[in-house]
């Protein structure tokens, strides 16, 4: 649609050039390329042309780059490494705009350009080209023929908008050029004006064009687009249509400025524009003050605060888009298709804005923007990125109930959209593909909703390879169960708005008995009086966690067992000591372990609570699928997979039964062979002690099959038995011994720890891990003080893994339970620990991530610019990723109070029976408390879209 | 038909520098229609190939460029193909601003690119300055299986205050007049409604070059 990059890129690069210089008479030729065989004819006529624009005097090694760009309005990126030492420019084409990789290959190629075995440069171009590139946010090394040194770059991540000082564009831009005369740009840019960016290096200007095109996202410039213009193609300057253009300072003394016309042009050596308009004083004028104060504040605007304070004008100016959708059935046929109301879109806003609404409905930029998102709805797909995040913010702010309704539903798809091209579209592996298909059998219904179709119960499997080449689209997940529930929580608001919402309705209606009982928990649910917005969040939480297995399949097995016990120490020393050895063997991201930032904590919790038998109330369940570890440990390269998801949401029926809802996905494979694939429904009603499960089994013939145990509740036998072997002892157990775990745990860490993937950054998983009651007891008040806890690498890991999600619950009696339990814990001295793994991203990485940019306060938001965060924020962060200390002690509570159950007997004589480890009561209480706190705070919610 | 007013001067051998060259008149002529309904060929028959075809592969816009001499001026004509513009779904207002004439074109043979005139003419009626010069070219003369007789093409023009001719891009009849006369038109209106700023022009520094602004036109008239 609008993109004007090219999607299913295979290769880094196209084709290496080396291009010798004008010389007197001769124009600039290529001397060398490769590949050999590539034969784009136009555009290797144009290379030289647009490596050697005009007669340029360098005196440092320059980098620019420039854009070709096809009939079909695609852009191919050329990259240039200008060297005074030398005659020639290096060239690398591309389809990928991914200028500060391609100027680091740049130096390693001139590097070997110089080098004596004319051979290396060759087999290094080869290395690089045949390589495949890895999914977003993964890193690839290549290793020079030198062997020495190693070529490593890091795929950007999706929908991460431009931050200072990392993407170079935009460092140039805002360093040559003024806020205000960046607004000046970024409005003519809108009004679709006829550009001219200017400088005497061509490193600026192209930088300059690049970055200013950057800062309209998600519009996207439409027209004529030069970043630099070689002196050939002046004539391009007299276009009659919008241009936005970079012309060497040299060519533009030469045109005639009469000729020109109406134009706008901007010097980036001396930062002045000379317009004929006033465009940005016909900008609505509390978008432009907006910006203005979100410009001046210059400390926030390191990282991306430049990007989101232009991306924040847009949102003012256009996300009203969303409340001109409507649903209109084709007469034709049945379908029914989402349209948008000019009309609509611009009487739904301010007066004041509207006149220039009026105008930007006639601007190609802000057509193509709608027609693209249309696309996306009507297709079914969602569309994760930052607008849509910045949009459901602004929205919020607005305090629309529509919007909110309209954001559930957005968001949902958005979620799974990026989820599932990352995984789909750069894995082969086929236990991958499988999981999708799985997931997208469960979540099918999703898209007919989306569709305004009529249910339907099977979805053509075909259709999924469809959608993976969509870029910001993906198929449904499974978690569409769990996001009807949020759903329903919106029926306070003003429901049947749109039909979108009847849909959905509609949906709910037809789910399983499991939906259905979630909805009549949903309903009851305290929290939705006090803030209607927290159980969607919660819920979104859910999802992104069982997209997240079905993503990263490549997980050591071992991982969730080793994290608890893996403090942020630990992983530190571990890391820097792989710093000091090399590089990673491996490329393989394990980026579940290597944020920056991430913190071990220790939940102290009635043993009651967590695994018991299951004659009694249960809470959780957990699943486990062992992968073949030592078959991971010996092949490094191997993706062993074995994920785990899990979510648990404790409702509480109309009749005030605790109803626990477990559904989880796993999935095992071992290289690219699916071992084993298990999907399960649980559902258990502790009321009448049933248990409902639905086990899916697969398990591919194969001789390495591994052991792949599912139980739905845990019998968790306490004490000394399990502390040698657990895999033995425990049905949870997945590794059976303590050696390998070991092993991974050092394999693990020395992958590399900085190759962050926003999916893992967003997705702070919650690992309710029941370890060794032989650790130490942590404080949950770690979470407070982020400060990591204490950690036990040595330590056995634990035998039980879950992913636990506490959906919603009803805080209402929360205080006395608490302080019961909390007080009951020390008495008994037999509870067990969880431990909660949490990985918070850095404040800078979720602000740049689609998926959870938000889950900060508001009043945090300015302060964004580094990874710095209060302390504060992190039980808000705590919650938003769904654990919710309320559930714990609300489920605690329940028990405890319904005095006519024989669980809380059982609970606390359970208690009594097994561990003698201290507990830290006072951190108990503290945290509780804390989180408490937050819970009631509307804002923390409401900010996390 | 009046007869032309002008006359093609030789066409210098290419320069790479076209803005460097020597003019009087610059002028921006930019074709619309549907697709197929030739108006690539119709450039490329009036300014056979002379500026380099081609750009449109690297720069996605292509157009061509024929200097004129009209009534001993020299005048550039710079014609804009929209043909990589097709992927709008409409065109909006932008692409038509600083033209100074549009030519909308449609296929005689085929009906469906006739029943589009009103749509393209709304939009460029909604955006365009309404005193863009605005000619109706009816192409494909050749062909035997017409569909659109000459007065329907003729009475739309007429309704809409657009100029009007007939052309065959394939065997080169009335193209090369279509551009003489909107060379003609265009300098015409220049020199009379912009004398003024002509004036000043001359008098200015580089003084060679005047572009048409706000060039009116006196309703509906025919070229033939």
């Amino acid at each position: 649609m609008g993109s004007r990059l090219r999607e299913n890129v295979k290769q880094l690069f196209e084709c290496f050039c080396e291009v010798a210089q004008t010389n007197g008479e001769k124009q600039a030729w290529i001397t060398q390329k490769y590949p050999e065989s590539y034969d784009d004819l136009e555009i290797l006529k144009s290379v030289p042309k647009f490596a050697y624009p005009c007669e340029v005097e360098n005196f440092v090694v320059q980098h620019f780059s420039f854009v070709l760009t096809s009939i079909d309005s695609k852009w191919t990126f050329g990259f240039c490494r200008h060297d005074p030492k030398t005659e020639t420019a290096l060239v690398v084409l591309s389809a990928l705009p991914w200028h500060e990789i391609f100027y680091k290959l740049l130096n390693y190629i001139a590097t070997l350009t110089t080098s004596k075995n004319d051979t290396d440069l060759w087999k290094f171009l080869k290395d690089t080209y045949e390589a495949t590139i890895p999914i977003s946010g993964a890193s690839i090394s290549i290793l020079l023929p030198d062997s020495k040194t190693t070529f490593i770059y890091q795929r950007p991540k999706q929908f991460q908008l431009p931050s200072i000082p990392e993407n170079r564009n935009l460092t140039e831009y805002f360093s040559a050029v003024d806020s205000h005369n960046m607004m000046i740009i970024f409005s003519s840019m809108l009004y679709e004006r006829r550009i001219i960016f200017t400088s005497k290096r061509l490193s600026r200007l192209s930088a300059c064009v690049q970055a200013c095109n950057a800062l309209i996202y998600p519009m996207i410039w439409q027209h004529i687009f030069i970043p630099v213009l070689p002196f050939s193609l002046t004539d391009y300057l007299l276009a009659p249509m919008p241009f936005l253009i970079g012309v060497p300072s040299p060519i533009l003394k030469r045109v005639r400025q009469n000729d020109l016309g109406e134009v706008v042009i901007l010097n980036a050596d001396d930062n002045t524009i000379k317009s004929p308009f006033q465009d940005l004083e016909s900008l609505p004028q509390d978008v432009v003050t907006n910006l203005r104060k979100a410009l001046r504040n210059r400390p926030a605007l390191l990282g991306d605060g430049v990007s989101r304070a232009f991306l924040r004008a847009l949102v003012q100016l256009t996300a009203g888009y969303r409340e001109a959708l409507t649903l209109q059935q084709d007469q034709h046929n049945d379908h029914v298709q989402i349209t948008f109301d000019q009309e609509a879109f611009v009487e739904n806003r301010p007066i004041s804005m509207q006149p220039f609404l009026r105008k930007m409905l006639e601007l190609q930029i802000f057509q193509q923007f709608i027609e693209e998102r249309l696309h996306m709805l009507n297709s079914g797909l969602g569309f994760s990125d930052e607008f849509e995040m910045e949009a459901c913010n602004y929205s919020d702010k607005s305090g629309r109930k529509f919007m909110q309704q309209y954001r559930e539903w957005t968001y949902a798809m958005r979620k799974e959209g990026s989820a599932f091209i990352r995984s789909v579209k750069d894995k082969a592996n086929p236990a991958v593909k499988y999981a999708v298909k799985s997931v997208r059998d469960k979540g099918k219904d999703m898209k007919t909703v989306y569709k305004g179709l009529r249910w339907k119960n099977r979805v053509s499997r075909n259709e999924s390879t469809m959608r993976f080449h969509q870029p910001r689209s993906a198929p449904n997940s499974p978690t569409l169960d769990r996001r009807s529930i949020s759903f329903s929580s919106s029926t306070i608001s003003s429901s049947g708005r749109t039909p979108i919402t009847n849909y959905r309705k509609d949906l709910r209606l037809r789910s399983s008995n499991v939906e259905t009982s979630r909805k009549q928990y949903t309903t009851l649910n305290p929290n939705l009086l006090d803030d209607q917005d927290s159980p969607p969040e919660r819920i979104e939480i859910d999802l992104m966690n069982e997209l997240h297995d079905v993503i990263f399949p490549n997980m050591p097995a071992v991982d969730r067992a080793l994290k608890p016990v893996c403090s942020l120490e630990s992983l530190r020393s571990a890391w820097s000591g792989h710093l000091r050895h090399g590089p990673p063997p491996n490329p393989i991201p394990y980026e579940h372990y290597q944020f920056p930032k991430c913190f071990t904590s220790t939940v102290i919790v009635p043993e009651d609570l967590r695994f018991q038998n299951p004659t009694r109330p249960l809470l959780f369940s957990s699943q486990v699928v062992s992968g073949n570890t030592s078959q991971l440990y010996k092949q490094n390269n191997s993706s062993t997979n074995s994920r785990e998801m899990k979510s648990i949401s404790s409702n509480l029926l109309k009749n005030k039964t605790p109803l626990i809802q477990l559904s989880s996905i796993q999935m095992n494979s071992d290289l690219s062979k699916i071992k084993s694939f298990n999907i399960s429904n649980e559902s258990v009603n502790p009321t009448n002690l049933s248990i409902k499960r639905e086990n899916f089994n697969y398990e591919m013939p194969n001789g390495n099959s591994k052991v792949n145990r599912e139980f739905t509740m845990h019998e968790y036998k306490n004490g000394n038995k399990n502390t040698n072997n657990l895999g033995i002892e425990n049905p949870l157990v997945i590794y059976s011994k303590p050696s390998i775990i070991n092993d991974i745990f050092t394999y693990q860490n020395i992958s590399n720890p900085f190759s962050t993937n926003p999916f893992f950054n967003s997705f702070p998983d919650l690992l309710f891990h029941i370890e060794n009651h032989r650790l130490p007891v942590e404080s949950l008040s770690s979470l407070k003080h982020i400060d990591s806890c204490s950690t036990h690498p040595k330590a056995i890991s634990s035998d039980v893994q879950d992913l636990i999600k506490l959906d919603s619950s009803n805080n209402d009696d929360f205080d006395p339970l608490l302080s019961k339990s909390s007080n009951d814990l020390p008495d008994s001295n037999i509870s067990k620990k969880i431990s909660q793994s949490l990985y918070v991203p850095e404040m800078s990485e979720g602000l740049s991530n689609p998926l959870y940019p938000y889950f900060t306060p508001q009043q945090y938001k300015s302060e964004f610019t580094s990874c710095i965060q209060p302390k504060e924020c992190d039980v808000d962060l705590l919650q938003e990723y769904g654990l919710d200390f309320n559930k714990f002690n609300l489920s605690n509570g329940n028990l405890n109070t319904d005095n006519t159950s024989s669980s809380k007997m059982k609970l606390q004589s359970k208690q009594k029976s097994n561990f003698n480890n201290s507990i830290d009561k006072k951190s108990f209480d503290v945290s509780f408390n804390t989180s408490q706190q937050t819970i009631k705070s509307p804002s923390n919610w409401t900010k996390f879209d | 038909m009046k007869g032309l007013r002008t006359s093609i001067i030789q066409e210098k051998k290419r320069t790479e520098f076209v803005i460097m060259e020597d003019y009087k008149f610059l002028f921006k002529v930019v074709l619309v229609g549907n697709a197929g309904v030739g108006k690539t060929c119709l450039v490329r028959r009036f300014t056979q190939g002379l500026f380099p075809p081609g750009q449109g592969a690297t720069i996605g816009v292509d157009f061509m460029i024929k200097t004129v001499e009209v009534e001993n001026e020299i005048v550039k004509l710079q014609i804009w193909d929209t043909a990589g513009q097709e992927r709008f779904r409409s065109i909006t207002q932008s692409y038509y601003r600083s033209a100074h004439a549009l030519i909308l074109v449609y296929d005689i043979s085929c009906q469906p690119t006739f029943d589009c005139l009103p749509d393209w003419l709304r939009e460029i009626e909604e955006y365009a300055s309404n005193k863009v010069l605005r000619i109706l070219v009816g192409n494909k003369i050749d062909r035997e299986d017409r569909e659109i007789p000459t007065h329907v093409g003729e009475d739309f023009a007429q309704r809409h205050g657009m100029y009007f001719l007939e052309t065959s891009a394939k065997e080169a009849e009335n193209v090369e007049r279509l551009f003489m006369e909107i060379a003609a038109e265009l300098m015409e209106q220049a020199r009379c409604k912009e004398l003024p700023r002509y004036e000043q022009n001359t008098t200015s520094l580089n003084g060679k070059t005047t572009s048409i602004g706000d060039a009116g036109i006196c309703g509906c008239s025919r070229l033939s």
